[in-house]
């Protein structure tokens, strides 16, 4: 319960939906290369948006 | 953000509390500081009981009690309110309990755009899970819970940072794959390369037709005026070298003609000299002694003592009277009867006496030719007298007549000499003049020399450009008018040598750089060339199209590893050291 917390917690800190996925991921304790995977076939990332 | 009030009322003390010290309006995370009954656990209880607190049974028994005591005493009974929203106010809830005598609590959820709605305890148990414990050492507690948020933040912070390396790695393993970015800028520069190249070959045959032209109007032009001021200069020296070399003979005939003639002269009047030395004897013997005036002037004759070029004119006047005189004389003997036959005498004698010897006798007088000769010598002797006078005056008269020829023509000497002499300063002054302008003759000369200097180099642009420099200098006009129909030339037409010898040179240079421009754009396209080949025969890389997609990945991640490993442990050291509360 209290581990759920502090992810909670953390992933509140953010109101950006690319941070939120990342560090949702991240806190799965997914690799790096699944992660990268992962958000680059959700199309998360957009180009216009640099 | 929570908002709250609160009416508690004793019923016994008749007395009523309400929140004076903490402040109706508090933010989310707070730390409230304070003595005893200041109101702290009460607020506490009241943001518990709103959420049914007194109701879930994973609350401590003690704030159990501690709630009830609150909600349903006999000494004392409460109304509240409260609301309480998260920071976007995305979810807000209200609760009241707003009835001394029964204690109902109203929540109320409002989530999103939508309206309030009453939530019930079965429904706020599946939705939410409500916490609420009040530590019996809550200070250590708070330290506890701080030293575990930092460890799971440097975590969490150390996972982040390592995820950004490794997307920092996977973009630079991007170009050693197939490039998409780089290839397409390598295409474009190929392009662009390749465009300014083109552009090069197009100029570069108009620039040189255009330098070409120029210079056979520059060589041309200049080969002309130079040519012409070579032809005037040399006109100019010869002219000076000829009126040199025309005094400086002048000179020297002067000088041999002045001295040839006071040689003439100074021979002339030796033999005048001599002439009248011998004929003065004479002439005292015979002339009467009643001419003594004429005889004084050529005793006192001066004959070296030459005045103003001209000999002693009173000696001059007794000779041409003497002349006279033995002419008079002469005609007056003449004249004699005796004198005729005296010398007809010494004519047969002179002829006679050359057969003195011969035995021959004359006819009739039987006589022999030496006794005629001595007969007609005989009759000769009779008039020796008249006859020697005569030819005494002859020979006098001929010496006389000599010696004024020798005087004339020694007065013609020296008229020549006096003229020799009175041009001689002239042809000295005409000299000087010569010598005045021998720096002005060397000025000119070095003129020429850097004038001619020029005629031979355009002479050799002229024929470098192919053009046949003895029918431009034929045609000098016809060579210099056929360049007015290029108006391309018009603008440069004004221009003096200096600035149309920069021109050319300008030309040169900006064409030798347009050459080694393309020279450089030739190596570049090969390069570019070699680079797409090398780039295109590569595999293509998982992520080549996403490239852009990774980068915004780094910043987020960045930022993200950053606000974990700095931002948040300024915070929570700040929340450490008690000194801060944070939204």
């Amino acid at each position: 319960m209290e581990e759920y917390s502090i992810k909670t917690f953390f992933e509140n800190l953010t109101n950006n939906e690319i941070e939120k996925e990342v560090m949702e991921l991240l806190f799965e304790d997914l690799s790096y290369e699944t992660i990268v995977e992962k958000l680059i076939l959700k199309g998360l990332i957009k180009n216009d948006k640099v | 953000m929570i908002k709250y009030d609160y009416v508690i009322e004793r019923v016994n003390e008749n007395r009523i509390f309400t929140p004076k010290e903490i402040p109706k309006e508090l933010p989310n995370l707070v730390l409230i500081e304070g003595p005893n009954s200041k109101g702290k656990s009460t607020l506490l209880n009241i943001i518990a009981l709103s959420m049914y607190a007194n109701k879930h049974d994973k609350i401590n028994s003690a704030l159990l009690n501690k709630m009830n005591n609150l909600l349903d005493s006999e000494h004392q009974r409460i109304n509240f309110m409260l609301e309480i929203s998260d920071k976007n106010n995305e979810i807000i809830f209200i609760s009241k309990k707003s009835d001394y005598n029964t204690n109902e609590i109203i929540l109320k959820e409002k989530i999103g755009k939508n309206d309030f709605d009453i939530i019930t305890l079965e429904s706020f148990e599946n939705k939410y899970n409500l916490i609420y414990d009040i530590p019996s050492n809550p200070t250590e507690r708070l330290k506890d819970l701080l030293s575990e948020l930092k460890d799971e933040q440097n975590r969490y912070g150390n996972l982040l940072f390592g995820f950004h390396d490794y997307v920092y790695n996977l973009i630079g393993d991007i170009s050693k794959y197939r490039d998409p970015e780089r290839l397409a800028k390598l295409k474009q520069y190929l392009k662009n390369t390749e465009e300014i190249k083109k552009d090069i070959e197009e100029k570069l045959p108009y620039k040189e037709a255009f330098l070409d032209l120029f210079e056979k109007f520059v060589y041309t032009r200049f080969f002309i005026y130079y040519y012409t001021e070579k032809e005037r200069l040399e006109e100019k020296i010869r002219k000076y070298n000829d009126y040199v070399a025309t005094i400086d003979t002048k000179k020297k005939i002067t000088v041999k003609k002045e001295t040839g003639t006071e040689r003439k002269v100074s021979d002339k009047l030796e033999e005048i000299a001599d002439k009248y030395k011998k004929i003065s004897p004479k002439l005292y013997n015979i002339i009467s002694k009643s001419e003594k005036i004429h005889i004084d002037l050529w005793k006192n004759a001066e004959i070296f003592n030459i005045k103003d070029y001209e000999f002693d004119p009173s000696f001059k006047k007794a000779l041409s009277y003497f002349i006279f005189y033995v002419g008079n004389n002469i005609e007056k003997l003449e004249m004699d009867e005796n004198l005729k036959k005296g010398k007809i005498y010494e004519t047969i004698f002179n002829l006679l006496k050359n057969y003195e010897n011969e035995e021959i006798i004359i006819p009739k007088l039987k006589l022999s030719i030496k006794e005629f000769i001595d007969i007609i010598k005989e009759e000769k002797d009779r008039y020796e007298k008249i006859c020697g006078k005569y030819f005494s005056y002859d020979i006098l008269e001929s010496d006389l007549k000599e010696l004024e020829r020798k005087i004339k023509e020694l007065e013609e000497d020296l008229q020549t000499l006096k003229i020799l002499k009175d041009e001689k300063p002239k042809i000295i002054e005409e000299i000087g003049a010569i010598q005045i302008s021998e720096p002005e003759i060397k000025s000119l000369k070095n003129q020429f020399k850097e004038i001619f200097e020029k005629y031979i180099y355009y002479k050799n642009m002229c024929i470098s450009k192919n053009l046949d420099v003895i029918s431009i200098l034929r045609n000098c006009t016809n060579e210099i008018m056929k360049f007015s129909i290029y108006s391309e030339l018009e603008p440069f037409f004004s221009l003096n040598e200096k600035d149309m010898e920069e021109k050319i040179t300008y030309l040169k240079e900006e064409i030798k750089e347009l050459y080694n421009t393309k020279i450089q754009k030739d190596i570049l396209i090969k390069e570019y060339e070699k680079d797409i080949n090398e780039l295109e025969s590569k595999t293509p890389h998982k992520y080549e199209n996403n490239k852009n997609e990774l980068n915004i990945l780094l910043n987020i991640v960045n930022v993200l590893s950053q606000r974990f490993l700095h931002d948040y442990s300024k915070i929570l050291k700040n929340l450490n050291d008690k000194n801060c509360f944070v939204d």
